[in-house]
């Protein structure tokens, strides 16, 4: 891998490549016209040195040039020549006396020759007459003014003598004399004058040197700066993305280690510190090794550099699992990204690390809360399958009544009697079904949307008593013995009474519908100053664990409870468990399919001890209050009349207004014990009215409003409500729950009682009818049974007639078995209806044959029951009539 | 510091050398020296009586390494007491030369009167020529000093 690879990593360039690339050589072209520069900066240098030493030698030659000396001499020879001559000739030849003459004359030849020999021997002399014409010239001349010597020299007679002779010859020799420097002068201004040139190019070649000297170092000048300039702007960039680097290493909240091709730490950030415990000294310079490590099957196998940067050229740098050490000695999970790059031309590794416990704890998160939708789906589900299908039986139950009702209409002569006590009975028992399914979805929807609890003090073993007491009943119909332990009495207490009678009544009503034939124990005992637990033990078909494991969610319905037709929403222990743990308590069960169940409470329940005798709790009303003047304001004509004809049963008297503004004219006439106020009216509404009941003066700024709401969450109105009124009433109306609301007029006190169970269809016809009726109504649906069951026997023995006769008349005859608790003809019935509708014709054609052979004795029981009322009992508390 | 120190010396010196006087000619005068009004006369043997320099160099008007003796101008000056103005040179042939008495150095000129040992003549630039070391120094081997460099020299005067 060259180095080019490192800076320029092939897949993409992340941020830290542009930060850490070493600053990149300068460009080829440059560097060869800076060595082009040089080469001619040195030849230009040079040439320039030769040339300065020959302008030197040149200026040398000019400074010790003897060529103006040289020309005075020439001019001074002819004139040392001619004053020679003047000597000659002033010497006088008349006789008179001639030795100053003479001597003159010899001192004028001394000087001469005296000139000829420095000419001839002088140096400078030589080089300036260079001319070899000129220099035979001289050679002549000097030989002879030499040859004059002799004549000279003679003595003073003999010169005299010779004289004119000697004046003749120097005339001669004059001429010669002006040629030598007239041509001396030539040749003197020939050398001079290539003296000049020589210096004038010498000079030329020194300046286009120089030139080229200058352009060469301007040109490297300007290139250097560009350079310079280039390399600025790079450092200058660098340091920018340096510090942007810097910064986003300090504030990275992954770990970055930058370790170099040995595997030891360069750095490491803050982020990296943190999340493995330890401080720059404990790092830096250490081995990757003591950071990181791969799980392998022998166990933790050190990370080395080797390794990372191998990884890396294998093309691999993300999402690389490992394990991060810390200081401490433990472990945990990181993610790997990795990238190479140089520094400083030495290969580094950037190596992220990305802390993964926390991703973790977020995949757990989403995995959880995907999970709780899911359930919360399936819950859904569940609700949807449950409701409609418990929906359904009491909804036949009705439709079929009805029939019953239009047939009866049709053929009897006096079919109130009939409709009375065959046909109310039915129908007010499957309503009550559907009401108590929708009390319950409405209860969890109210605990949804948040439970308030009221605590208060209350007496725990009345409210337990009261509990046992109410579930008696039924828990006889199931030949369930019921009891209380009252071992250990726990007196009052400081809590929910209204939702721990839900939960434990919820509990105990499980309980008995669990159970047949057994026994039932309620049992309660504190474990300590706050918490009191309440144990519900059955000896019941019990659960199994995948079914034990359940119990508690909404709307689970256990195969027990649906094979055997025990109603219910799969609501009730839900709402026990929300109920429970908005107390802070605890619930719980255990259970062995087959043997029974327990299920237990435990529950902050603080003992009051006041020391005080509380007031005596009024009696559980059984009876109508007294008569009490009640206002109804309802826009509801039905719901007016049904209130009406509750209350009216009970004794009371009672007036209507049809909206608020009409039922605060009514209240501000006369005065009432109760006014029962709709929320929601046309023209004023119920907390308006409430309002001005209670503000405007009148007769009723005092008394009693209770809200009637259909509202099961009421948002703004649910908190004005509470606020404006005394108490509210869910519709549809509860006769029950009305009586208390009277009750607590005249009582001015809360007394709460345990309403009522729902009862299974026997029991409840038994009881809501007097026994003739009930006599009457099962002596129908002995003969209706008698007369279908074999009908369908001898049906589905073969091929189908066409139609959907059969399988209404299973469906009729299974509702009529389940309204009159006939259970075991029930399943039988349900399963073959469902086989049948599914196709599977053998299957329902042997359950039908099951129940068919099944029907005489279950016939015999209901018969048995029949017999058993008594014969002139009319009255039933449930019959308004 | 030298030369002030050198220069205090002379000072003091100057009135005893002064006092010493140049030798009077008695044959044919050799060079006539004319300084404040005084007019000195110095024969060969005065002028060898004087105080010897010699010195070995070329010449650019001869040929070869020349050995020249005779009087340095210095100690010439200094007996004279003259230690500024300038001096007139002048030649037998009229040639003539005035230069600064201060260019004079006791390193520098002399007035030559043997060449190579012998006497030097009127026909052979004597019997008086002032020359200098010219190889010595290359402030010897200029221009002004070749046009100082005075043969067959006759006369010296003084002027301010």
């Amino acid at each position: 891998m060259t180095q080019d690879q490192h800076s320029q990593p092939a897949n993409g360039t992340t941020p830290l490549d542009t930060g850490l690339r070493a600053p990149g050589p300068l460009r080829s072209g440059a560097v060869f016209r800076m060595a082009i520069l040089g080469l001619l900066l040195a030849i230009s240098a040079i040439v320039v040195i030769y040339l300065l030493t020959e302008v030197r030698g040149k200026l040398a030659e000019l400074s010790s040039s003897p060529q103006d000396n040289v020309q005075w001499t020439l001019a001074q020879t002819e004139v040392e020549f001619l004053e020679f001559v003047l000597a000659a000739n002033r010497v006088p030849l008349d006789g008179s006396p001639a030795a100053d003459g003479l001597r003159q004359l010899r001192l004028r030849y001394d000087i001469l020759y005296s000139r000829m020999r420095t000419i001839q021997d002088g140096e400078v002399y030589r080089k300036g007459f260079s001319d070899p014409g000129l220099i035979r010239r001289l050679s002549l001349l000097s030989a002879e003014v030499y040859e004059l010597a002799d004549r000279i020299d003679q003595p003073n007679v003999r010169l005299l003598a010779d004289l004119p002779a000697l004046r003749s010859d120097l005339t001669k020799l004059r001429a010669q004399v002006r040629i030598l420097m007239t041509e001396g002068n030539r040749a003197l201004s020939v050398a001079s004058d290539q003296a000049r040139r020589g210096v004038s190019l010498v000079l030329t070649r020194l300046v286009i040197a120089a030139m080229v000297l200058l352009v060469t170092v301007a040109t490297m000048a300007i290139l250097f700066r560009r350079t310079a300039r280039q390399s600025e702007a790079r450092l200058r960039q660098n340091l920018v993305t340096s510090g942007r680097m810097e910064a986003i290493f300090a504030t990275s909240r992954d770990g970055i280690a930058v370790i170099n091709a040995a595997g030891r730490i360069i750095t490491l950030n803050r982020a990296g510190y943190e999340m493995f415990g330890r401080t720059e000294a404990d790092t830096s310079g250490k081995s990757i090794a003591t950071l990181l490590a791969k799980r392998t099957d022998k166990g933790l196998e050190a990370v080395t550099g080797r390794y990372l940067f191998d990884t890396v050229a294998a093309g691999r740098k993300t999402a690389i699992r490992r394990v991060g050490l810390r200081a401490d000695g433990t472990e945990f999970p990181v993610e790997l990204s990795l990238n190479i790059s140089t520094h400083e031309r030495t290969p580094i590794c950037v190596c992220v690390i990305r802390d993964n416990v926390h991703q973790a704890t977020v995949e757990a998160e989403l995995k959880d809360s995907r999970d709780r939708a899911r359930a919360g789906e399936r819950a859904k589900a569940r609700f949807l399958g449950v409701i409609s299908h418990e929906m359904r039986t009491p909804l036949n139950g009705i439709l079929g009544t009805i029939a019953l009702i239009g047939e009866d209409l049709d053929t009897r002569e006096n079919p109130v009697k009939e409709l009375r006590d065959t046909y109310l009975p039915v129908l007010r028992n499957s309503a009550r079904i559907l009401l108590s399914l929708v009390n319950d979805v409405l209860d969890i929807t109210q605990i949804e949307s948040g439970i308030r609890l009221s605590a208060r003090p209350f007496d725990l073993d009345a409210l337990l008593s009261d509990l046992v007491a109410a579930e008696q009943g039924q828990a006889r119909i199931n030949g369930n013995t019921l009891q209380l332990s009252t071992l250990t009495p726990i007196g009052r207490v400081q809590g929910d009474p209204d939702r721990l009678r839900q939960v434990v009544g919820n509990l105990l009503t499980n309980a008995v519908k669990f159970t047949r034939d057994g026994r039932i124990t309620l049992d309660s005992f504190r474990l300590n100053n706050d918490i009191v637990e309440i144990q519900i033990l059955d000896t019941g078909f019990g659960m199994t664990e995948q079914e034990l494991s359940r119990v508690f969610d909404d709307f689970v319905r256990t195969d027990t409870a649906v094979t055997r037709q025990i109603q219910g929403s799969g609501l009730g222990l839900g709402i026990a468990r929300d109920l429970v743990e908005a107390m802070n308590g605890e619930i719980g069960a255990e259970s062995v399919e087959g043997e029974g169940s327990l299920f237990w409470i435990r529950v902050p329940l603080k003992p009051e001890d006041t020391g005080a005798t509380p007031a005596d709790p009024a009696p559980p009303l059984t009876q109508a209050p007294r008569s009490s003047r009640i206002l109804v304001v309802e826009d509801n004509a039905t719901n007016r009349f049904i209130a009406r004809r509750l209350l009216e049963n009970d004794g009371h008297r009672v007036s209507e207004a049809v909206n608020g503004a009409e039922g605060v004219e009514e209240a501000m006439r006369s005065a009432f014990d109760l006014i029962l106020m709709d929320v929601s009216m046309p023209v004023m509404d119920g907390i308006t009215a409430a309002q001005e009941i209670r503000t405007r003066p009148g007769p009723n700024t005092r008394t009693r409003i209770v809200a009637l709401t259909a509202q099961v969450t009421g948002g703004m109105d649910h908190v004005r409500t509470a606020r404006a009124m005394d108490a509210v009433l869910h519709k549809p109306l509860d006769r029950h729950q009305l009586r208390q609301q009277i009750a607590m007029v005249h009582g001015g006190q809360v007394v709460t009682a345990p309403a009522p169970a729902p009862e299974p269809p026997l029991a409840t016809l038994v009881q809501s009818v007097d026994a003739a009726t009930a006599r009457r109504l099962i002596d129908g649906y002995l003969k209706e049974t008698d007369e279908q069951i074999d009908h369908l026997f001898r049906n589905t023995r073969g091929p189908r007639p066409a139609g959907p006769d059969l399988v209404d008349t299973i469906h009729a005859l299974a509702g009529a078995a389940a309204s009159f608790g006939v259970r075991g003809l029930h399943q039988l019935l349900i399963r073959a209806e469902l086989a049948e509708r599914a196709g599977d014709t053998t299957t329902a054609s042997r359950l039908i044959a099951r129940a068919a052979r099944t029907w005489p004795a279950l016939r015999d029981e209901i018969r048995a029951t029949r017999d058993a009322l008594p014969v002139d009992e009319r009255e039933s508390t449930d019959n308004p009539g | 510091m030298h030369r002030l120190i050198l220069l205090l010396f002379c000072l003091w010196a100057l009135p005893s050398l002064a006092a010493d006087p140049l030798p009077v000619a008695t044959g044919t005068p050799m060079l006539t020296i004319t300084a404040g009004g005084d007019t000195h006369r110095l024969d060969a043997d005065g002028l060898r009586a004087l105080p010897v320099a010699e010195f070995v160099t070329t010449t650019i008007w001869t040929e070869g390494p020349q050995s020249f003796a005779g009087v340095r101008m210095t100690d010439l000056l200094d007996r004279l007491g003259i230690s500024s103005g300038t001096m007139i040179l002048t030649a037998a042939n009229g040639y003539q030369v005035r230069v600064p008495v201060a260019d004079f150095g006791p390193d520098g000129a002399i007035i030559a009167y043997d060449r190579n040992g012998e006497a030097m003549t009127l026909r052979d630039k004597g019997p008086l020529w002032l020359v200098y070391p010219y190889d010595s120094d290359p402030k010897f081997r200029t221009e002004i000093i070749y046009a100082n460099s005075i043969w067959q020299l006759d006369r010296i005067e003084f002027a301010d």
